[in-house]
């Protein structure tokens, strides 16, 4: 197999892998969706730039794997008023490229427009995701996940669910 | 418009279109916000010379700058010559601002230093009639930096009364007593009236049942951490079902529109703990030190026991946990709510990474907490439109407070104490008739 066919069935992949995880944050099957997430330290970051020290700036989220369980968990409890109900996402992902290639980690940018509906109105979400992921030859799992808000200075609504 | 306050409120209740009627919301503009101390911003952000924050003051664009001289000033953005803006970008350093319509410029302490092509005004013309307006009345508390566009406003000092001793305690946390709010900022917005952002005790168990589930599925306390029990016990006050009040937190009126929640006598009646906790890391024991050797042990316990007021400063600023909260109305039913997080001068960058993830934990606004408050003000702001029984009911521990002698009027925790102090000031400021509107 040549190193184009390689890098062409790596790029599908990925974008299925992607689809997969939007697909799961519009269903809100949030416990499926945190099983696509590798098994050890983990990432999920919604940062106010690109550029930033978390350790010296505030996000949105800056969530570890004890964090970003418990996240989930909050979702399910249905005591989350603030989804409840729930807003109504469909997301769509585009421009997926594979930046860099290892043996057994991808690292790849996506971006997505998120299109968000509760109570009776809707607003667009557009955002810069970089995703490492892990490659365990057959399966992908997401070791770090950073989304960037194209608006870093709008104020935000009602944005509990997956970004 | 005419509104007739006297009959919006009594005591312990409120009419409803207080929250929701546009025509208040205006005059609220002018007779709450145009003649009170407003929160700017915080001395640390604009630390050197030159820097500059642009802010807006009751929907007014205006230029917080340390100018030249090192003093800080709150210059109107606003080009004297046909009003363009002077400053476009959000932060910055800069010697002077340009308005790039014509040219105009002006020198970081206002001052009109560049007409282009100045011959063609007559001889009347003086640069030094054209600097930049200024907020009528600034003036600061330990950092904290305030305006008024009331040039004959009260001293700030007389405005914050009793609150200065709980922002002494926020500015304490520091061994050196440094804010940085050098943090960055979070920017949140809710469907629902400016007024809702106050001090409640009574939500705490029915809006942050999320946060009261997690803490008792207990999934985050290891079975082998010796302090289990300890743990445990520390989750067990935000039970859901029984009052709070037992555990001795108080609500406060401070006065002025200012409120307090004390949260303090839960969290001494714990304090060994906490400094078990602290002073188990490093970083920890490091800080303790610090402010041990600056504030002495029973002054350092008692701030890193209970380090937490709960303020609320009429009209647009709040502290709360490690932030700086500022509340921006732009219409009866639309808010948006500023958080800046505020880091130590003279601790472990631990310390400070530590708050910024409590913070982002609870408040941000994809957090676990605040985002369920703001869900809480929308679903207000729409029962509101209901107003066949128009009156909004705040009787809760009425008349049954404890006067504490220096204009603090003290409930229990969960009495709406807060509130009724909030919308006294509020009738106070509007209930203003023999006044003429503030001149805009």
């Amino acid at each position: 197999m040549t190193a184009t066919m390689q890098t062409a069935i790596t790029d599908s992949a990925v974008t299925a892998f992607l689809y997969q995880e939007a697909r799961l944050a519009d269903q809100a099957k949030y416990e499926e969706w945190f099983g696509l997430w590798a098994a050890g330290d983990i990432v999920y970051w919604v940062a106010p730039r690109a550029d930033t020290d978390p350790k010296r700036e505030v996000s949105l989220v800056y969530d570890n794997r004890d964090r970003l369980e418990q996240r989930v968990a909050r979702w399910e409890s249905g005591f989350a008023w603030v989804q409840d109900p729930r807003s109504k996402t469909n997301r769509i992902v585009g421009n997926v490229e594979v930046v860099e290639l290892r043996a057994n980690s991808v690292t790849a940018r996506a971006n997505v427009h998120i299109c968000v509906s509760r109570r009776g109105r809707s607003e667009i979400l557009v955002e810069h995701v970089t995703y490492r992921l892990d490659f365990n030859g057959t399966d992908y799992s997401i070791v770090e996940k950073k989304v960037v808000l194209l608006d870093e200075d709008a104020p935000v609504g009602n944005i509990n669910f997956v970004l | 418009v005419t509104v007739d306050v006297a009959s919006l409120l009594g005591p312990g209740w409120v009419d409803g279109s207080v929250y929701t009627d546009e025509a208040i919301f205006a005059l609220e503009q002018d007779r709450i916000f145009r003649r009170s101390w407003l929160y700017v911003g915080h001395a640390s952000e604009v630390a050197t010379a030159g820097d500059y924050r642009r802010r807006d003051l009751a929907g007014e664009p205006v230029i917080l700058v340390r100018d030249r001289d090192e003093q800080l000033r709150i210059l109107m953005n606003r080009c004297r010559h046909r009003g363009n803006l002077v400053c476009q970008y959000s932060a910055g350093n800069a010697q002077f601002f340009r308005c790039q319509f014509h040219g105009w410029t002006y020198s970081n302490r206002g001052d009109l230093v560049g007409v282009p092509y100045p011959q063609s005004y007559d001889g009347e013309f003086s640069r030094t009639d054209y600097g930049l307006a200024e907020m009528p009345a600034v003036d600061t508390y330990r950092g904290f930096i305030f305006a008024s566009f009331d040039a004959n406003i009260a001293p700030l000092a007389e405005h914050l009364g009793e609150a200065k001793r709980l922002i002494d305690i926020f500015v304490e946390q520091s061994p050196t007593g440094e804010l940085l709010v050098q943090a960055g900022v979070q920017r949140g917005e809710y469907l629902g009236n400016w007024k809702f952002v106050g001090m409640d005790g009574y939500h705490t168990n029915f809006v942050h049942r999320s946060v009261d589930v997690l803490q008792h599925t207990k999934r985050d306390i290891d079975p082998n951490d010796e302090r289990r029990a300890e743990r445990e016990v520390d989750l067990a006050p935000l039970e859901f079902g029984k009052s709070p009040d037992k555990l001795g937190n108080k609500a406060q009126d401070l006065g002025r529109g200012h409120v307090h929640i004390d949260n303090s006598p839960q969290r001494l009646a714990k304090a060994d703990a906490t400094m078990a906790e602290i002073n188990g890391t490093p970083a920890g024991r490091t800080y303790v030190i610090a402010m041990e050797d600056r504030y002495g042990t029973e002054r350092a316990r008692t701030l890193l026991c209970a380090p937490d007021p709960h303020l609320g400063l009429f009209p647009n600023l709040q502290i709360i946990g490690v932030h700086i909260r500022v509340i921006e109305p732009m219409s009866a039913g639309r808010t948006v709510v500023v958080q800046y997080p505020v880091m130590l001068g003279g601790v472990p960058d631990e310390i400070n990474e530590q708050r910024l993830r409590k913070h982002e934990w609870f408040f941000s606004p994809a957090g676990f907490g605040s985002p369920d408050d703001y869900e809480m003000f929308e679903r207000n702001q729409l029962g509101l439109a209901a107003a066949v029984e128009p009156k909004v009911l705040l009787t809760r521990g009425i008349g049954r407070e404890t006067d504490l002698g220096n204009g603090v009027l003290q409930g229990l925790y969960t009495d709406e104490t807060p509130q009724r102090g909030q919308l006294a000031r509020w009738a106070e400021l509007m209930h203003s008739p023999e006044l003429e509107p503030a001149v805009r």
